[in-house]
């Protein structure tokens, strides 16, 4: 019984934090980042902060990207490279064009949120801000299906490769941008409930499933490392990405407290991919 | 028994009955019974708020209160309430009998109820939950707007009845069960109205889906409240989901598309493969930049000044494209100019330069609900519905459209989910 309430207090402290981190919080030189999204308006906000100080104390910046959401619900894809963030802006908007929605976003260059900023000004941000690269894994499903279901993706950045993994009606295929060309592996026949996640383990890309299975995915093959977990659902976790470390954990959503720091948390509720 | 016993016995029970209603005749005004509250039961369908989303609470009538609670129950089910009510007199029954008579054969029967005290003169009585007499006719969806009971009570074991007071609220009867939310689709207040309002009666598939069509086709879509939803007016809006649409009244395509999904979706009715976002098909033109924009009827096409790219000759250019009042496109210079065209929902003229746009497919119709039209085929909208095909591009903060309205220079693609 004593669990049982604890477990709903933390749930409910969880819960007034806000919205979960999307997908993942990433540990780097004793800073963590992370980002959310306001489902009504899409907006992302990037959070950061010291991970030894109280998740609350960290600074909030409005990142002109944001996410739609749908009934098969994929969660904004993201990553840190040095001062920047590359994020897929799948916003929906009349003016947002889906084949340019890899964008590169300078974290020094971005505002932090107030109370005089003007959502329909930040959002034409987003839709106004120029492409990285072109989003040609998008392109190219596109190319071979105009029917879209149980469609997921998500990126990850090694060195200075871009690897995405895109999944659409029971199937997969792997891309790796570099040297100014996209790469793509054969499709594979896989049948999804739920979005996955793409992290960098080692030097690999490592595919998180929707049941805790880790396959690591490279053009040329996929090997499934570990198997998934009974009564693991990732949407119920966030990915913590201790690049200091070298390790990646599993945090239940519920158990981010913000009066924590990053380092309570994992110490407390954080398990080892 | 004697015959004049009989006779006697009848007499003094007549005066006893006649003594006794005397009683109560004087010490006790109808009219001052009033409907405190009613709650309905018996597998009502929760229905969300227009305003924030969240589900609507009970009871579902409280006296005096501005704005009553909606309900929602599936044909073939039978309503069921329970309503609470006070009175004042000097000299109350132990009980009383109460009933409900709501439309068309709607009614609630009478039950004897204990009357309570509540303070020196002020009485209450609790009409406990009740089914209705009849269940809403299977397989058809129902609407009232309102559905009014109208409470009677009785002093005399149901000889006599008078009105004692009424409860109103929306009354909504989907034709099966309502599809599961998921992500925008919501079981909102105006997705119940809209659709009941127009599928009232109606059965098949095929019946509900023209019914609810009904609604866009005069390009007047109205909420729960008959206020209106409008389709880009003014043009500045920013909400893309159903819940923004419905709460602020004033959206993109995304949300009439899907505010048309979920009012069918609501009433049961399945269909897989029904939300389109449309764009022009991936092409790179002169420079090599991507042809991703197109104009909606009408646009002016007035003389070409763009050089360097032939095939997109018409230039205009822009910073801030919709300034305040976000009624007019504001083009610094401009070859192409809009003109008011085809009218939008509740709007003269919306918005019209896109990248995408969102409608419906069901049964191989396309159904376009922020304009109330349809088209056979994809390859049909552009020659139905635009003007031009465009490409843009930004040098030195200045955002310059190239535009061309040879519509055979591109066409659709579409995408295709399950909203």
């Amino acid at each position: 019984m004593r669990f049982w309430i604890l477990n709903s207090l933390l749930f409910c402290i969880g819960f007034t934090f806000g919205q979960a981190p999307e997908r993942k919080i990433i540990i780097e030189n004793g800073t963590y980042h992370y980002v959310t999204i306001n489902d009504n308006n899409q907006l992302a906000t990037y959070y950061r902060g010291a991970t030894t100080s109280p998740i609350k104390e960290g600074k909030r910046y409005v990142l002109p990207v944001g996410r739609n959401l749908t009934a098969h619900f994929n969660p904004l894809a993201w990553d840190l490279k040095d001062d920047s963030i590359i994020a897929v802006n799948f916003m929906d908007h009349v003016m947002n064009d889906r084949y340019e929605a890899i964008k590169k976003i300078g974290l020094f260059d971005l505002q932090e949120w107030n109370s005089t900023m003007v959502i329909g000004e930040l959002i034409q941000a987003c839709v106004n801000q120029p492409q990285y690269i072109f989003n040609q894994p998008y392109l190219s499903l596109k190319e071979k299906t105009d029917i879209f279901n149980h469609f997921y993706f998500d990126l990850a950045l090694i060195g200075d490769e871009v690897w995405m993994v895109m999944s659409n009606k029971g199937s997969f295929r792997i891309w790796k941008y570099a040297d100014g060309e996209w790469k793509k592996s054969k499709i594979y026949k896989r049948e999804w409930k739920a979005h996955f996640t793409l992290v960098k383990e080692g030097n690999k890309p490592i595919l998180l499933t929707e049941t805790g299975e880790k396959i690591v995915v490279s053009l040329d093959g996929v090997e499934i490392i570990q198997q998934g977990k009974n009564n693991f659902e990732l949407k119920d976790y966030t990915v913590v990405i201790d690049r200091d470390n070298g390790k990646n954990y599993y945090i239940k959503n519920n158990f981010i407290i913000p009066e924590q720091s990053i380092t309570e948390l994992l110490k407390k509720s954080g398990s080892t991919i | 028994m004697k015959l004049t016993d009989n006779i006697k016995k009848i007499g003094l029970s007549l005066i006893a009955t006649i003594a006794v209603s005397y009683v109560y005749a004087q010490d006790f005004s109808y009219s001052s019974v009033s409907a405190e509250q009613a709650t309905f039961t018996g597998g009502n369908l929760p229905i969300r708020r227009d305003e924030g989303g969240t589900f609507y609470g009970t009871p579902h009538w409280i006296s005096g209160a501005e704005n009553q609670v909606p309900v929602a129950y599936v044909s073939g089910s039978t309503a069921r309430v329970n309503a609470h009510f006070k009175f004042t007199c000097e000299n109350a029954p132990d009980s009383i009998m109460v009933r409900g008579i709501g439309p068309d054969g709607f009614d609630f029967e009478p039950r004897t109820v204990a009357v309570e005290e509540e303070a020196p003169g002020e009485y209450s009585f609790y009409y406990p939950s009740t089914y209705a007499s009849t269940e809403f006719t299977a397989g058809e969806s129902d609407f009232y707007k309102p559905f009014t009971i109208g409470w009677d009570v009785s002093f005399n074991d149901g000889e006599d009845w008078r009105n004692a007071d009424s409860t109103r609220n929306s009354m909504y009867v989907t034709r099966d069960n309502p599809q599961s939310e998921a992500g925008h689709f919501k079981w909102y207040h105006s997705v119940y109205d809209i659709s009941c309002r127009n599928a009232d009666g109606w059965s098949t598939d095929e019946e509900i889906i023209a019914a609810v069509w009904d609604e866009y086709t005069d390009q007047v879509v109205l909420n729960y409240k008959d206020d209106s939803l409008h389709y880009y007016s003014p043009k500045n809006t920013y909400f893309t989901n159903l819940g923004g649409l419905l709460e602020n009244r004033n959206a993109q395509c995304y949300t009439f598309a899907q505010l048309f999904l979920a009012t069918i979706k609501i009433q049961g009715v399945v269909r897989t493969n029904n939300y389109v976002y449309i764009t022009p098909v991936y092409s790179t033109t002169c420079g090599g930049y991507s042809v991703n924009r197109f104009l909606v009827k009408d646009w002016d096409f007035g003389t070409p000044t763009g050089s360097g790219c032939e095939a997109y000759p018409y230039e205009n250019s822009y910073t801030s494209l919709l300034p305040y009042p976000y009624t007019d496109y504001n083009f610094i210079t401009a070859d192409v100019t809009d003109q008011t065209g085809i009218p939008g929902q509740c709007s003269d003229n919306p918005s019209s330069y896109f990248n995408n746009h969102q409608i419906a497919l069901i049964d191989g119709v396309y159904y376009d609900a922020c304009y109330g039209v349809t088209f056979e085929s994809l390859e049909d909208i552009p020659y139905e519905a635009f003007d031009g095909w465009g490409f843009r591009y930004t040098s030195g903060g200045v955002t310059y459209a190239r535009f061309t309205n040879d519509m055979d220079a591109t066409e659709l693609s579409q995408s295709i989910t399950t909203f």
